[in-house]
């Protein structure tokens, strides 16, 4: 078949497709008419209404108030397409596109509305600030939704919302979006909600059966802190949802279990983010609370967000070197290590030693203050230990205990697998035999990998007038945070992936 | 006994008659699979070399492939696959003597694990590159609209990788008529409302028709644009960073880079 055949068989398809698949779905919806949909469609398309924000201008003002917000992933769920609506799930998530701020963009972020009776004092949209509010209307929502993941620009929806009249009310604008959009549009893609604290219970489990993922904001790592910041908001509405989500879930799997097409709750989890460094907490505490709600919470994700100062106010920290980006990473890397490496967050930080070290990642760090266990057989090794070397990740342990009941390892081996030696050599041996010549001490390899990195210079360094040398560099130091935040900038990655 | 080059059409059904051809000489001559090479195209002939050219032909393929399933299990198979649509030349040679290594093994679904083996260990990352731009091919590929309705996305991926776009995009939007164009190999990928998708080689791609796009379209590309300018930090920006996830390479077709 050539081109202009193609285009002429679309072409008769297109006059069945004016028959909008809508249609049919609506009559088993029953509780929107058809005249609902089709005008929704001209209010996409009018620019300018009359006195009226258009859509263009409402979505640059619902982005902008929501860009803060870190989760963007769109993982958790595999769920194919059921031949009816349009859109899957994949369980890895897919990002579509990258953000000037190399943060991923894999769902529309946008608030349902940025009107908002609260006041807390680190959010753009707090009630005392004097910018330019407006809503979306639930059709508005599903045409972009539509129209963009149709075009393979977005992987699903993620709607948050400022709080209008009370927290039930605005959930209840959010349930009718996405009901709209599940049941008329017939969407199958992601959608991510935010369960608004002191929502009823009944909502937050009405909403729940609609969406992909639900997310409770902690908003800040201790409740001191959100008392100090976020007035209308406290310790205790914000954890009752997400324990009612978690069980949700724990009951959901149960009933699916039994019935395979009861509906599923959350399928893909549940999250939260707290905002780091607008609150004294150190990165001890902060580590300590995302264990604890990994372990009773069940949460797939923490998230951690660097303070933006986006208000001014005397209460907010001012931070002459921009967002604390790169402690935002340090907390992310020791999440997975919490997560994936079989890491416990006493065993990265403690009273004594409450935060990163600034110039190693954790699992460096962790390594050379345990020097005693290394260098590690790489061939013998048990696996849990293999996770915890250096350069060695969890798909490269996973191949390296496959490959070995195959034949004996070389570094050579390892490279192939995707070992990064630069940091692992220190730390293994194949057959009995290091990479190199290498000594098993804390300087001699703190001051190689630094130096493997070169993003420090090799010789001391003077700083503030002093001579450091590498040993007091490896300590924390206050100077020295603020220095390499301005620095290095280049490492701290994206929030969410 | 000169080596033999087994010169092979560039697909999965030449590179596997290749494979079945190859294997009998080998055998046949009784010299190994070492007197044995699969090339899909030569630069620089070699010397004390024959080369033989073969024609595709599926029902050897298709015995190759019985085995392949049999022998080294789907997941071993589909990974054989991703290696062959590769853009590397030595990817024959290599599929092949993978192959070779995969069923010398009593446990041949462990083949990819034989990470010592320098052979598996090329297929290993060859089929890892491939399905690595597979999967920027789904993330970055973007529909326009068409006046008659119908969704069209360019392409032009390093790899083969037009095929393994079907099952994601069909499944995802099953009521829409779309068309994936790979402008580098000049065949297309066809879905229709509520079909099976199919694949045409040697297309030209009508650019007039191509541009035709429909009256919303300019709009939500618009739309996207300024949602992706305004989604990002200022305080945060990092271009090094989001170049990192999001190469260069697949910007030209992406509206919100336009």
């Amino acid at each position: 078949m050539d081109t202009e055949k193609n285009q002429k068989t679309a072409e008769n398809r297109i006059k069945e497709k004016t028959e909008y698949p809508a249609v049919g779905t609506v009559s088993i919806a029953g509780k929107v008419g058809t005249s609902e949909i089709f005008p929704a469609k001209k209010a996409v398309l009018s620019e300018a209404g009359s006195g009226q924000l258009s859509v263009m201008e409402k979505l640059r003002i619902l982005t902008d108030a929501a860009k803060y917000d870190v989760a963007c992933t769109s993982s958790g769920v595999e769920r194919k397409g059921s031949g009816k609506g349009m859109g899957n799930t994949k369980l890895a998530g897919i990002c579509h596109s990258f953000a000037a701020d190399g943060r991923c963009i894999s769902l529309l972020k946008i608030l349902f509305t940025n009107y908002c009776i609260y006041d807390c004092k680190y959010c753009i949209n707090r009630s005392s600030n004097d910018v330019e509010r407006t809503a979306f209307t639930p059709e508005e929502i599903c045409e972009l939704t539509m129209n963009f993941y149709k075009r393979n620009y977005i992987e699903g929806l993620f709607l948050s919302s400022g709080i209008i009249k009370d927290p039930t009310y605005t959930m209840e604008l959010i349930y009718t979006a996405i009901w709209k959009l599940r049941n008329v549009h017939r969407f199958e893609g992601y959608i991510h909600v935010k369960a608004i604290p002191g929502a009823d219970a009944e909502i937050v489990y009405r909403l729940g059966l609609l969406v992909d993922r639900m997310s409770v904001n902690l908003e800040l790592p201790t409740a001191e802190g959100l008392r100090n910041l976020a007035p209308n908001k406290n310790r205790t509405t914000i954890l009752k949802p997400m324990r009612q989500i978690q069980n949700g879930i724990i009951n959901s799997k149960e009933e699916v279990a039994l019935y395979r097409h009861a509906p599923q709750f959350v399928p893909a989890g549940q999250s939260t983010q707290m905002i780091i460094g607008a609150t004294p907490e150190n990165d001890y505490q902060i580590v300590t609370v995302a264990e604890s709600l990994y372990k009773k919470f069940a949460l797939k994700r923490v998230f951690y967000s660097a303070f933006v100062r986006v208000n001014e106010d005397k209460m907010l920290p001012a931070l002459p070197g921009g967002p604390p980006l790169l402690r935002e990473h340090r907390l992310y890397q020791a999440d997975f290590l919490l997560r994936y490496y079989g890491f416990e967050a006493g065993e990265l930080l403690s009273e004594s030693r409450p935060y990163f070290n600034v110039l190693l990642d954790p699992k460096c760090d962790w390594a050379l203050r345990h020097l005693e266990l290394f260098p590690l057989e790489v061939n013998r090794a048990p696996y849990e230990m293999l996770l915890r070397v250096p350069g060695i990740g969890v798909k490269s342990a996973q191949r390296i205990v496959k490959g070995r009941r195959l034949g004996t390892l070389q570094f050579e081996d390892l490279k192939k697998i995707g070992v990064v030696l630069k940091r692992a050599l220190y730390f293994i041996c194949c057959n009995g035999r290091m990479m190199y010549r290498t000594k098993i001490e804390e300087d001699y390899i703190t001051r190689n990998l630094l130096d493997a990195d070169r993003k420090f210079p090799q010789q001391t360094d003077m700083i503030d007038g002093r001579e450091v040398t590498y040993k007091q560099l490896s300590l924390f130091d206050e100077s020295l945070f603020n220095k390499s935040l301005n620095n290095d900038r280049g490492i701290a990655a994206g929030g969410a992936g | 006994m000169e080596t033999v080059v087994f010169l092979c059409e560039n697909s999965i059904e030449g590179i596997l008659t290749g494979v079945y051809d190859a294997w009998k000489e080998a055998v046949s001559s009784g010299l190994g699979h070492g007197h044995c090479k699969l090339a899909v195209s030569v630069e620089q002939p070699e010397l004390f070399c024959t080369y033989r050219e073969i024609d595709a032909e599926p029902d050897k393929a298709e015995k190759v492939i019985r085995t392949l399933r049999r022998r080294l299990g789907e997941e071993a198979y589909a990974w054989l696959c991703y290696a062959m649509a590769s853009c590397e030349s030595d990817k024959a040679e290599t599929v092949y003597k993978t192959i070779v290594a995969g069923l010398s093994m009593e446990k041949g679904f462990r083949v990819f694990d034989k990470v010592t083996d320098p052979y598996v260990a090329r297929c290993f990352e060859l089929k890892r590159n491939v399905g690595c731009e597979i999967h920027r091919e789904v993330e970055f590929l973007r529909f326009r609209e068409l006046k008659n309705g119908v969704l069209l996305a360019k392409i032009h991926p390093k790899n083969d990788v037009l095929m393994y776009l079907g099952p994601h995009f069909s499944d995802r939007l099953p009521l829409e008529d779309f068309l994936i164009y790979d402008m580098n190999r000049r065949k297309a990928l066809f879905h229709e409302k509520q079909k099976e998708w199919y694949m045409m080689e040697a297309l030209e791609l009508d650019g007039a028709a191509a541009e035709n796009i429909s009256t919303e379209e300019e709009y939500y590309q618009d739309l996207f644009r300024m949602f992706c300018r305004t989604i990002a930090i200022e305080s945060r920006k990092n271009k090094a960073l989001q170049r990192q996830f999001l190469p260069l390479y697949y910007r030209d077709l992406m509206p919100e880079f336009a």
